[in-house]
């Protein structure tokens, strides 16, 4: 069976991360899969040792591409130019991912129509009432776990070098949304009640500009100083890179403002870190308060602030608070356990077995 | 006796003395560069200035309104008594070369790391206000220097203050490529994915410019050691006007990420604590072996007692009053003063205070063959004891003894180089230290010298970084992918 799944951008972000560990578990399963990109933004780090199996190229050569290809289904994450742009291979089977926190890019949801589209797939319950509420056409909306890569899960073991102090960290795209200012007024709130440690970021800002913008902000509100940003980290290196922040005595905390899953907060949980995020959205779904993680009240940095005080004060707390985190998604979200999850929906859609494929 | 081998030596000689013929060439190059570029700032400067501006405005009005062939143009010449110019430029606006084209430095950055085979050294990267100009011998440039010699590529970035300013690309052979900061800030990425292949990659930032936080950025996230090398008390070169861009606030954020943080002196690492970091190494200033030969003499008159000093002469540190008195104090002694980069200004020297003007590297130990004493003469403000005189290690690789003000000895030489204040303590310990001419005394103050090179320097750094010090094992773990 083959399998392509298309996305518009490659960069380094969750769905590349879900891509990634998708391409390693479906060969166990007897499953080919391929990733299509229309842009390349500079992801290609997440694929390192399969750049075999993606490609980047315009809607028109997915199009010509799939012509006579043997595929025997395929799924696009927000990508609208499927439909718009290109004609499909009349009977190829077509999902819709819907992993966008992007509101306005939801739009197309309101367009779908089946034939060629068969199925929605979602990566929480918080992202298929985001869905429901856009979609016009009743299709089937289905949640499927997202998988966290292996090495992530692997064995944690104790970071070499612990930084000198404890670290408060935030991953993520440098955007609005995922409002890395937040995470600056929460720097400013923590260390204005004596936070002794370092704030580290890692994210690459959308816009060129945002770099001044963070730096000017960082610095008007007296955090500058504490500040350590790792602008465009590679994300084979984001899981030491979490080690690091767990043996500082540190937290990884997401201030964002849309997520349909909350990847980069998971990750950290499954390097048993412990994590805060805010109380909205999919990660309630993940993070229960006080037992696998802190869970804030958007919008109030001060009252997260004390609350992550408390929690970096606490090292018992923080290391039950992880070894559950990881528990957690040691169990729901491993790639073998969302690779069957995956595998079981392609076989209910119909798909036939490798090597049986009509192609 | 020996057994020579008849067949190398004489060429080996050759080599050499043809190596000494190119590095004169050089830096005579290097002035006449520098000189060029002295001129070409001030010109530009003069352009960006009202005066300037307003007069071009007028004659751009002027070409339009009374043209050279229109009747206008032959009244106003009629007028002015002047004859038409045979050849008079099209424009005053300069330009029409395409320097940014001609000048690129990224396929010679890509010339650097292909011929950089040797994947298991460090390659370098270093940021400095400063040119690659020997003549100049400032920290940033030996240390490229000494680490190009063992074969470490470097990527030179210096700061200009023009875009037409270039550094000559001459060193690709050796393995340095030079590239202006603001290329590098522009595309930053061509340079943080340079010299993938190798084992270490080392990023030295030589000044804490605010400028720097997203290039900085993106060297610790591709995997980069970053070491800030404090040079100078930034801080307080701007509250004297200097250093115009800086930003304490940057600086502290400079010093906490950095993987290894260097001082030149216990000064500068104790401001280095200070401003929060912890972990920082002291590794001074040094010299370049060579310096201190006489090639051919350079006889200068002598008086009762003669001293000297060469280097910046820049009035932020110094004392020129302190010298004109200590001249005028004793007018049989001589001072003799090379150097650029500053003047008296409002304080009149004395006639036994000679000023020999910037002088070529290689010629310096010849002037300095005449006099008793070495001087450092500098104001004693928080400027000064931020420095490690590079000159203080020449003097002593010289074997003259050096009396200082404002500036501390290197730590072990306290021994060679006096530490005083005031005009009185200035003539005394002078006149002390001149009586120190034996060739024991000389040859002390020689050895010291020879465990101050910029190798040794390069050796303390390159080995704090082997060993992880600071937080370079830190990172080390950071990007290690063992998964």
């Amino acid at each position: 069976m083959r399998v392509l799944f298309v996305y518009k951008f490659l960069t380094v972000g969750g769905v590349e991360t879900v891509l990634r560990a998708r391409l390693d578990a479906l060969p166990a399963h007897g499953i080919d899969g391929h990733a299509w990109f229309f842009h390349d933004l500079g992801g290609r780090s997440v694929f390192r040792g399969c750049e075999e199996r993606i490609r980047v190229g315009s809607p028109a050569q997915l199009a010509a591409g799939l012509a006579g290809s043997s595929y025997d289904l395929v799924t696009t994450f927000d990508s609208p130019e499927l439909f718009t742009d290109l004609s499909l291979p009349a009977g190829l089977p077509v999902v819709v991912e819907c992993h966008s926190p992007y509101v306005e890019n939801l739009g197309y949801l309101g367009d779908l129509r089946s034939p060629p589209v068969v199925e929605i797939w979602v990566p929480t319950d918080f992202q298929r009432g985001v869905v429901a509420a856009r979609c016009r056409v009743p299709l089937p909306i289905e949640v499927l776990p997202n998988p966290i890569r292996q090495a992530f899960l692997d064995p944690v073991r104790p970071f070499p070098a612990p930084p000198p102090r404890p670290v408060v960290a935030w991953v993520g795209r440098m955007d609005e949304l995922k409002n890395w200012r937040g995470f600056l007024e929460l720097g400013r709130e923590l260390l204005a009640r004596g936070f002794p440690g370092e704030l580290w970021m890692a994210g690459k800002p959308v816009e060129p500009a945002v770099a001044g913008e963070i730096r000017r902000l960082a610095s008007e509100q007296g955090i500058l100083p504490r500040l350590r940003w790792f602008r465009e980290l590679p994300h084979e290196h984001l899981p030491a890179w979490i080690d690091a922040v767990r043996d500082s005595g540190g937290v990884v905390v997401s201030t964002s403002r849309g997520d349909a899953f909350g990847m980069t907060v998971a990750e950290a949980m499954a390097r048993q870190c412990a994590v805060a995020a805010p109380a909205m959205g999919p990660f309630p779904e993940f993070v229960t308060d006080g037992e696998t993680g802190l869970l804030l009240t958007p919008d109030k940095p001060a009252d997260a602030a004390k609350r992550l005080l408390e929690l970096l004060a606490d090292g018992p707390r923080r290391a039950r608070l992880g070894a559950n985190a990881r528990a957690l998604i040691g169990e729901r979200y491993t790639p073998e356990g969302s690779a069957k999850a995956l595998v079981a929906r392609l076989r209910a859609l119909g798909a036939t077995p490798a090597g049986t494929s009509s192609a | 006796m020996p057994t020579e081998t008849p067949s190398t030596t004489p060429p080996d000689r050759e080599s050499r003395a043809g190596d000494l013929v190119r590095e004169r060439l050089r830096e005579q190059r290097d002035l006449a560069l520098s000189e060029r570029d002295a001129a070409l700032r001030r010109l530009a400067e003069i352009e960006a200035s009202a005066g300037y501006r307003l007069l071009a405005l007028f004659w751009k009005l002027m070409r339009r309104l009374a043209p050279p062939d229109s009747w206008r143009g032959r009244l106003y010449r009629r007028l002015r008594g002047a004859r038409p110019a045979a050849s008079a430029p099209e424009s005053f606006e300069r330009g029409g070369n395409d320097d940014s084209v001609a000048n690129d430095p990224w396929p010679e950055l890509y010339a650097v790391e292909e011929q950089a085979t040797a994947t298991h050294l460090p390659a370098v990267a270093i940021l400095s206000t400063v040119w690659l100009l020997e003549s100049e011998g400032q920290r940033p440039t030996q240390l490229a220097l000494e680490l190009a010699r063992r074969g470490l590529p470097v990527a030179f970035c210096y700061w200009r203050w023009w875009p037409h300013e270039w550094a000559v690309q001459d060193r690709i052979d050796a393995g340095i490529v030079q590239i202006p900061i603001d290329l590098v800030l522009a595309h930053p990425e061509r340079l943080v994915r340079a010299f993938s292949g190798h084992r270490q990659r080392i990023a030295i930032v030589a000044f804490p410019h605010p400028d720097l936080f997203a290039l900085v950025a993106a060297l610790h996230a591709a995997g980069w050691i970053v070491v800030y090398d404090v040079l100078d008390d930034w801080e307080e070169f701007h509250r004297v006007g200097q250093a115009v861009w800086y930003d304490e606030p940057f600086e502290r954020h400079l010093l906490t990420g950095a993987d290894a943080v260097f001082a030149v002196n216990d000064v500068l690492a104790e401001r280095v604590r200070e401003l929060g970091r912890d972990a920082v190494a002291v590794v001074g200033n040094g010299f370049r072996p060579g310096l201190e030969e006489v090639f051919s003499p350079r006889p200068l008159a002598r008086g009762e007692v003669t001293a000297g000093y060469f280097g910046y002469l820049a009035g932020a540190w110094f004392d020129w009053a302190l010298l004109a008195a200590a001249a005028r104090q004793r007018p049989d002694w001589r001072f003799y003063l090379i150097g650029y980069g500053g003047s008296p200004a409002e304080i009149t020297l004395p006639e036994n205070v000679v000023l020999l003007g910037k002088q070529p590297q290689h010629a310096l130990a010849a002037y300095a063959a005449n006099w008793d004493v070495a001087l450092v003469p500098f104001k004693p403000e928080r400027l000064a004891a931020g420095a490690d005189p590079i000159k203080t290690y020449e003097y002593l690789a010289m074997g003259l003894p050096v009396v200082v003000t404002g500036v501390h000895p290197p730590p072990g030489s306290e021994a060679f180089v006096t530490r005083t204040e005031g005009v009185d303590g200035f003539l005394a310990a002078i006149a002390l230290a001149a009586r120190h001419q034996g060739a024991d005394a000389k040859a002390a103050r020689q050895r010291f010298a020879a465990g101050c090179t910029w190798a040794h320097r390069a050796d303390a750094m390159l080995d704090a970084i082997d060993r992880g010090e600071q937080r370079v094992a830190e990172k080390r773990a950071l990007m290690r992918v063992d998964r």
